[in-house]
């Protein structure tokens, strides 16, 4: 407890030192420059960006986002009273994936999210809920049906929390489930900066989060758990059991450039991590280009096995967003497993088309091309290192 | 701020978040050849996700979120056959070889495909 204190502390000092100018993280980061909007919760309710729009976020998916439309709830059929905000996210995706061996190529489509937002005002204090479906790529049984059944039986609620936000800027609280504000929040789950930061699909953690919002930085503390084991599904979450501490502030510059810092302590009965990184976005209006980074270190301690190991993670992108709704995009990726074992590194290659046809649609096409450590020699065995790629179309609906 | 300017900075950035790729030095020692460490550090964040073999999805029948439910869904269902990594279907699975490749995104280094094999050959042990 008392190490779990030093942490928070810590992690206060990180930020506290940086509050003196800082901004947060969201599900589309490309927009947070591009689109003119400064900050990502001025688009989504949540402090850390994703999820439920806001009328603001609306006003800007069709305004500013996509090539025609109206992004309002329902197409604008129907309005939701002032204290109540609904509405949901649909992705359809198909996909040909290629890791050598007898079953690759594979193809497959699959419903790849299914979620429903509301969100309850009172005053100053907002209850918020996202429920939906987890995605299943691979059925057990291998079939096509297999994707679409037991839909009901996947449900779960990624999050659900009470908030206090009295306004706009300033300070807020929230307590529930939610991912804790941390890095850069890319609605791509595979990126390896969320994949392994603690923040990869379905690994929402219960927290108790506070934060600042100014014109020009924000700051966010949270302290977190995950759900007990012996939760209902609908309520659980993946990932590794770690309690601790996340901090993350964002300063913005030139009405151009964001920096961020974030750091994490994250212990659980069998290991502890300890981790800290850093963020970045920089839009250059006349090439309309945003190009965003990410590093983080984390250190290790695998308790059981009395070894530690250090890690890093990376992210380096450039989003070329050449007319309005259509975004193109490249990125860098590179994990080192652990930075003192040789060729335990990996490195991936993304490619991104986002088309933003008309308000409530996207379509999007991704291609990701791993590159291995280089071969191993054993005896008088080689075995080469295996490059994967995977092409995916996804079909988008907010609604 | 200038393009000139904007190139300074994201080959900054590129130092900084791209090619900051540490080459480790050395390989894996006798310390890592052991299940606590091959379960927490390589099998949990590799296989254990989502839709995977995490608690929640358990694909197959097979969860590998901790260090003993993943060593009884390995060794007791005869995934690794101990002392024997030349009759184990998880090092089948891994390299792809004659089977389809585990995990299904993504190849585990060789590296610690071999720790794996070394862990196996040194008995298998719930270490």
């Amino acid at each position: 407890m008392a190490k779990l204190m030093r942490l928070g502390f810590f992690s206060l000092l990180v930020v506290g030192l940086f509050a003196a100018g800082a901004r947060p993280a969201a599900a589309y980061p490309q927009f947070q420059f591009s689109s003119g909007t400064a900050r990502c919760a001025q688009c989504h309710f949540s402090p850390s960006g994703g999820g439920l729009l806001t009328s603001w976020g609306r006003d800007e998916s069709g305004d500013s986002i996509s090539m025609a439309g109206s992004g309002a709830f329902l197409h604008g059929a129907w309005s939701p009273p002032a204290w109540l905000a609904l509405g949901a996210d649909f992705r359809f995706a198909a996909l040909t994936n290629n890791v050598g061996g007898a079953e690759s190529p594979e193809s497959a489509y699959f419903p790849m999210q299914f979620d429903v937002y509301a969100r309850a005002a009172f005053g100053d204090f907002s209850l918020n809920l996202t429920v939906g479906d987890r995605g299943v790529v691979r059925p057990d049984d291998g079939t096509i049906s297999g994707r679409f059944k037991d839909i009901p039986a996947r449900l779960l609620s990624k999050e659900h929390y009470l908030m206090w936000r009295p306004s706009a800027s300033g300070p807020y609280v929230r307590i529930g489930k939610f991912f804790a504000p941390y890095g850069i929040r890319f609605v791509e789950h595979t990126y390896w900066v969320r994949r392994y930061t603690g923040f990869n699909l379905y690994e929402e953690t219960y927290n108790l989060s506070g934060g600042y919002f100014a014109e020009d930085w924000e700051a966010h503390v949270t302290a977190f758990t995950p759900p007990p084991s012996s939760s209902p599904d609908f309520i659980r979450s993946v990932g590794q059991p770690e309690s601790g501490v996340a901090a993350f502030a964002e300063k913005r510059l030139f009405g151009a450039l964001a920096v961020g810092l974030q750091a994490r302590a994250g212990i659980a009965k069998e290991e502890a991590r300890y981790q800290g990184g850093a963020e970045a976005k920089y839009w250059v209006e006349p090439a309309k280009l945003l190009f965003m980074g990410e590093a983080n270190i984390i250190h290790h301690q695998l308790k059981l096995a009395s070894v530690n190991q250090d890690q890093f993670v990376s992210f380096l992108g450039a989003t070329l967003i050449p007319i309005k709704g259509l975004m193109v995009g490249a990125a860098y990726e590179r994990f080192q497993e652990d930075l003192s074992v040789a060729k335990t590194g990996r490195t991936a290659f993304d490619g991104q088309i986002n088309l933003f046809p008309y308000a409530h649609f996207e379509v999007v096409l991704v291609g990701r091309y791993q590159i291995p450590s280089a071969s191993v020699t054993t005896g008088t065995t080689t075995y080469p290192g295996t490059a994967a790629y995977v092409g995916m179309l996804q079909l988008h609906y907010y609604l | 701020m200038s393009f000139r300017c904007a190139i300074k900075a994201v080959s900054l950035g590129a130092v900084v978040f791209g090619l900051f790729a540490g080459c480790g030095g050395s390989a894996y020692d006798s310390s890592h050849a052991k299940w606590s460490f091959i379960s927490t550090a390589i099998i949990e964040p590799s296989c254990a996700t989502a839709s995977c073999h995490s608690d929640v999805a358990q694909k197959a029948g097979v969860n590998l979120y901790n260090k003993d439910v993943g060593y009884n869904a390995l060794v007791k269902r005869l995934f690794v056959v101990p002392s024997n990594p030349q009759a184990s279907e998880l090092m089948f699975l891994l390299r792809a070889q004659g089977t389809r490749r585990m995990p299904p995104d993504f190849p585990l280094p060789e590296e610690d495909i071999q720790l794996i094999g070394q862990w196996i050959t040194n008995g298998a042990m719930n270490n």
